[in-house]
């Protein structure tokens, strides 16, 4: 893959960074870090994509690691709180972001790669390393305690 | 939910779009120095290099040489929140059972019991599914349909009728227990019941009758009741022991390795040490130039000599710290503990399974290339994992399968970092 079509993919893949970055790590600052290392590493390791239709499905994978790796190093200090970039840029559905972000990480990110980014179940499980069925019982998990988390923000049912 | 969801988090932000742009434009024409290194350095010398990143955690992936494909209905593993239980082990599994009455028909998919703890999973179908589908309320809420579809919605869609199915208590031999329902799920119109109960205890010897008699929703229908009845029975277990082949200097020390199949699942069970894992990258984090500060009872070396719970610290070198088997700080050298990477279950957890029969050898893998080659995929469907003792230097990882899924034959098993590196694999037969 030439800079010219690696430059095109990744901007059309930028609205896929920046949700999947910050279901992950629920800071803008941290988000960036992330997604900017995520298209280095990818840009590094281009020679490794045998097949280009797959590559934001690759993308999203060296994300996920590179975003797990920051998690890494933030585990030794106490849990973030919701960032106040989430609440001060996502304007109506802030709510929803604060929600999502109380859902517990490893519920939380199948649920945006399936509903947000609409990969399949299959394709998320490959890409977290992860079995199907485990994937769909976390999306399922997931639906409802956000579905609780909404509620407890402001009464939102579906 | 899909566009609720996707719009959590707003448009994308004009600095969040900027930095990208600014990482696109840096993009370097050749590989980095770092890529070009790591690209020469021997394997080990790589994973070692990598511990420098603090983006350390160990995987371990078993690599299979068979290719299993495993269906799927719900069953009693998709309830375990993903983690397996090791009184499954001995469990007792049932026939399976139908039953019908109330205008529904009522399987038992699946059902097991410890000696305390019943667990089942129930399908229930309209019988007359042409004009009917199943609803039961769980929670005080009625599940969705596949999708955002809630079942009122899919019923005046379609224009079928809603059939209330009550509740279905399970009853073991005349011990009435407590409701349980935990779960309910559409698998199409099929009503997928999840339940578990505290019964007594029960000896476990003798077949147990139980029995699930469904409530009528509608007391002024003369509908007759669904009872559905199967006997629990003993299940059989087969343990095998892997002989294990190592090298000597293999970073994985496996202590047992058994695979245990019941009626149930499979399990595999692996006690493995890591030291040598540790013991390596500690050795490629401390440089021989550079004074370290320890404490005699510490468990980390330190960069700051003012890090916290220095109390009564001297300096160090390297052959010292390796020596005493000191692990590098987490605040001072790297914002990360080796120790708590290794052995901290959540990352243990990105166990996977292998299978690269087109490859002409049992590995394959690289964490960013694993979707790309349209082989090598994994077709064992694992349905939960357990790190236990991990604090200990002993790690006991069991990982369990469906009924039947884990394949006879030789398996390896290698040690990964993130970026895929991988370590001399250990032979299990």
């Amino acid at each position: 893959m030439d800079k010219t079509e690696f430059v095109r993919r990744v901007n059309a893949c930028k609205p896929m960074l920046y949700r999947v970055s910050m279901s992950l790590l629920g800071s803008l600052p941290d988000a960036e870090d992330a997604a900017s290392e995520a298209v280095l590493k990818a840009w590094e390791k281009r020679d490794s994509l045998k097949d280009e239709r797959y590559f934001e499905t690759w993308l999203t994978r060296i994300l996920i690691n590179t975003g797990r790796s920051i998690l890494r190093r933030r585990a030794r200090h106490p849990e973030t709180e919701l960032h106040e970039d989430i609440t001060a840029e996502t304007g109506e559905e802030s709510g929803l972001a604060t929600a999502l972000m109380r859902v517990e990480i490893e519920c939380r990110l199948p649920l945006m790669l399936h509903y947000a980014e609409d990969m399949t179940m299959r394709a998320i499980a490959e890409s977290m390393g992860l079995s199907e069925g485990v994937v769909k019982w976390r999306i399922e998990k997931g639906r409802k305690r956000l579905k609780e988390e909404l509620i407890k923000e402001n009464g939102y049912e579906e | 939910m899909k566009n609720s969801i996707e719009k959590a988090f707003g448009g994308v932000p004009q600095r969040f779009s900027d930095r990208i742009d600014d990482t696109l434009m840096r993009l370097p024409e050749k590989k980095t120095d770092a890529a070009e290194l790591t690209e020469r350095l021997p394997k080990a010398r790589q994973s070692a290099k990598m511990w420098k990143l603090p983006l350390i955690a160990a995987m371990l992936v078993l690599v299979l040489g068979t290719a299993l494909a495993v269906g799927g209905h719900y069953g009693i593993l998709d309830f375990l929140n993903g983690k397996p239980d090791e009184n499954a082990q001995k469990v007792i599994a049932a026939n399976p059972a139908s039953g019908r009455g109330n205008g529904f028909v009522c399987t038992v998919r699946e059902a097991v019991y410890d000696g305390t703890l019943l667990r089942y999973v129930l399908e229930v179908e309209a019988e007359d599914s042409e004009h009917f589908v199943p609803i039961c309320e769980h929670n005080g809420e009625f599940e969705l349909m596949n999708g955002d579809e809630t079942v009122g919605q899919y019923a005046a869609r379609t224009g079928k009728k809603l059939l209330n199915v009550g509740f279905l208590n399970p009853d073991i031999e005349g011990y009435g227990v407590e409701t349980g329902l935990e779960e309910v799920k559409y698998e199409e119109e099929t009503l997928v019941l999840y339940g578990e109960y505290t019964v007594p205890p029960r000896i476990l010897d003798d077949p147990i009758r139980v029995f699930f008699t469904s409530t009528n929703p509608n007391p002024e229908s003369s509908a007759e009741e669904a009872i559905v009845s199967f006997f629990l029975r003993k299940t059989s277990e087969d343990k095998r022991k892997y002989t294990v082949r190592q090298s000597a200097d293999s970073v994985i020390q496996i202590a047992k390795a058994e695979l245990i199949r019941t009626d149930f699942s499979d399990y595999f069970v692996v006690e493995y040490s890591l030291d040598r894992f540790v013991t390596a990258a500690a050795s490629a984090l401390y440089d021989a130039e550079t004074t370290y500060y320890t404490t005699r009872k510490g468990r980390y070396a330190h960069m700051d000599e003012f890090c916290s719970g220095m109390q009564g610290a001297y300096a160090a070198g390297k052959a010292e710290l390796l020596s005493k088997g000191k692990l590098p700080c987490p605040v001072c050298m790297g914002n990360i503990s080796i120790a708590e990477s290794l052995y901290n279950p959540y990352w243990l957890m990105d166990i996977v399974l292998w299978d690269a029969p087109d490859y002409g050898i049992f590995y394959h893998r690289d964490s960013d290339d694993m979707l790309l080659t349209g082989k090598g995929n994994f077709d064992i469907d694992v349905r939960g994992s357990r790190v236990s003792e991990y604090e200990s230097e002993i790690v006991r990882y069991i990982i369990m399968f469906e009924r039947g899924a884990m394949p006879e034959g030789q398996l390896l098993l290698s040690a990964f970092d993130p970026d895929g590196n991988r370590y001399e694999p250990v032979v299990l037969e």
